[in-house]
């Protein structure tokens, strides 16, 4: 600009500045203005609330599918097999769906679960307490399931009358029965029961070394989970959780032991054909988790996931 | 001819900031009366999401310990009604189970008024069970959803709070009968309406 060399000049140089002053005031209110509506807008936007929507089925669903897991497992007959129950869970989850994208629907939103996987938990039991040790067919040798995950319940409870006799330590050839848990990596555990010395022996084989822990009693429980025996410790005995899974259990010589017992882990028997429908031995399943595929598609959000949902405990 | 100065030029810098200021003016004054959640009330935005926060807690953690659902059952199968109502439920007063009590606890007494349905599929649609309403929401009142799973299984509540010997599936008057026919589990959508007063 040129000299300011006049007063009319000077005094609308002054003008403008002061306007200027005022316009950079307006504006940093503006901002001002500007932050508060944002904020106005994050504490009621429709984004916020379609998220809360969301969450707030999602968190209905694991709830609810659990609830619903837990009344399919209470609710299972005596003798269901696998499919039966896999069958079941299907249609408790589609019924569930159904009543889910009909409550939906009345807000604009669309909703669908469907199953995509059934996981199994199984407990095998025989609680014929004079019976033997072998499977529905009378077979000595057999195997129990071969792709199983943990094993959380292991209990037996076997009489010193009905057990191999031997003088020492039971070998591979003794005829003693035996239980052999195979792991993931080929590392096995072998446990075997015989009558010695007049007392129940228990031999323990496991990658770390070997053991034999005795008790002199008639009958005895013997705890492959807690490593118990009639609630004693006994060394290396916790072989239910030393390998890894999937696991494979075996049997053999079960013909030479007489009690009961009780097997629980997560997976399936090896073959259905070996139990009974609801005598000794036999399998009961129940569902341990599901997983399902989601859809979740409102006028402001979309969503689409997999997930994995427990099976609740039932309690009427 | 009049002597060539530059005054011209601050005229129209004059001008020109002074269009500005008018055009920054009339945009900061529609910003003022923009329509907000917050317009048409007193109560501010930090209140409104410090009730949304209040009410899905409470929603949270009466499903998570499953107070809520045992409200639910807290029903009197003779009366068609929840326990103790007349209207069938609970008009200005809690319910006197454990989610009612945290109700009471937590919104009531911070001066905090709530509705509470629960929305059940029937043979005809869509139906409404009111279970508590304590009169009609303000334009601000905030909402929050929950849904609880109920099998036919599972047992009515006694007014004192013991597990009834008739299951939801055998109940004549429960609102869920029609979702829990045939063995199924009834889907209860529950609304929770809250407003400051």
């Amino acid at each position: 600009m040129a000299d300011v060399t006049s007063p009319g000049e000077r005094a609308q140089l002054l003008l403008i500045t002061a306007i200027a002053l005022g316009l950079l005031l307006v504006v940093l209110a503006v901002m001002l203005n500007t932050v508060m509506y944002t904020d106005a807008l994050a504490a009621g936007g429709a984004i916020d609330g379609a998220e809360r929507d969301l969450t707030a089925y999602l968190d209905g669903m694991d709830a609810g599918i659990g609830v619903l897991l837990g009344g399919v497992n209470a609710d299972r007959p005596a003798a269901a097999s696998y499919d039966e129950l896999e069958d079941a869970t299907t249609v408790a989850i589609g019924d569930w769906s159904d009543q889910e994208r009909a409550q939906w629907v009345t807000e604009g939103t669309l909703v669908d679960v469907t199953v995509t996987d059934v996981a199994f938990h199984t407990r095998i039991i025989d609680d014929n307490g004079s019976s033997d040790f072998t499977d529905a067919a009378g077979e000595v040798d057999w195997t129990l399931f071969d792709e199983g995950g943990d094993i959380d319940t292991f209990e037996l409870n076997v009489t010193r009358v009905g057990l191999t006799t031997v003088n020492e330590t039971c070998g591979p050839d003794d005829g003693c029965f035996t239980i052999v848990i195979e792991g993931d990596a080929g590392m096995s555990s072998t446990i075997r029961i015989a009558e010695q010395t007049g007392e129940i022996a228990v031999d323990i084989s496991t990658p770390d070394g070997e053991t034999t822990c005795t008790i002199d009693t008639e009958a005895v429980t013997i705890d492959l989970v807690n490593g118990t025996i009639d609630g004693q410790r006994c060394d290396g005995l916790a072989v239910a959780d030393r390998h890894q899974s999937p696991m494979r259990l075996q049997y053999a010589d079960a013909s030479n032991v007489t009690g009961t017992y009780v097997v629980g882990f997560d997976g399936v028997v090896a073959d259905e054909g070996r139990f009974t429908e609801e005598k000794s031995p036999r399998f009961v399943p129940s569902v341990s988790w599901v997983e399902v595929a989601v859809t979740y598609q409102s006028t402001r959000l979309a969503y689409t996931g997999t997930h994995t949902i427990t099976a609740g405990e039932y309690d009427d | 001819m009049a002597a060539v100065t530059d005054r011209g030029q601050g005229f129209t810098l004059e001008a020109v900031l002074a269009a500005m200021v008018l055009l920054t003016t009339i945009a900061m004054a529609f910003h003022l009366v923009g329509v907000t959640p917050n317009t048409p009330s007193t109560s501010d935005a930090s209140d409104v999401r410090e009730q949304r926060a209040i009410v899905d807690g409470v929603l949270a953690a009466s499903v998570d310990d499953g107070s809520l659902q045992a409200t639910l059952r807290y029903w009197d199968d003779e009366a068609g009604g929840f326990h103790n109502t007349t209207d069938g439920y609970y008009v200005s007063q809690k319910p006197p189970t454990a989610f009612g009590e945290r109700l009471e606890r937590v919104l009531h007494e911070d001066g905090i008024k709530y509705n509470v349905y629960a929305q059940v599929v029937t043979n005809e649609g869509i139906a409404t069970q009111p279970i508590v309403v304590h009169g009609t929401p303000t334009d601000q009142a905030v909402r929050s959803v929950s849904t609880v799973t109920l099998l036919p299984s599972d047992r009515l509540i006694e007014a004192n709070g013991t597990a009834s010997s008739t299951t939801l599936a055998a109940a004549e008057t429960f609102y869920a009968s029609d979702a829990l026919d045939g063995g199924h589990a009834a889907v209860v959508r529950i609304e929770v309406v809250v407003w400051r007063t």
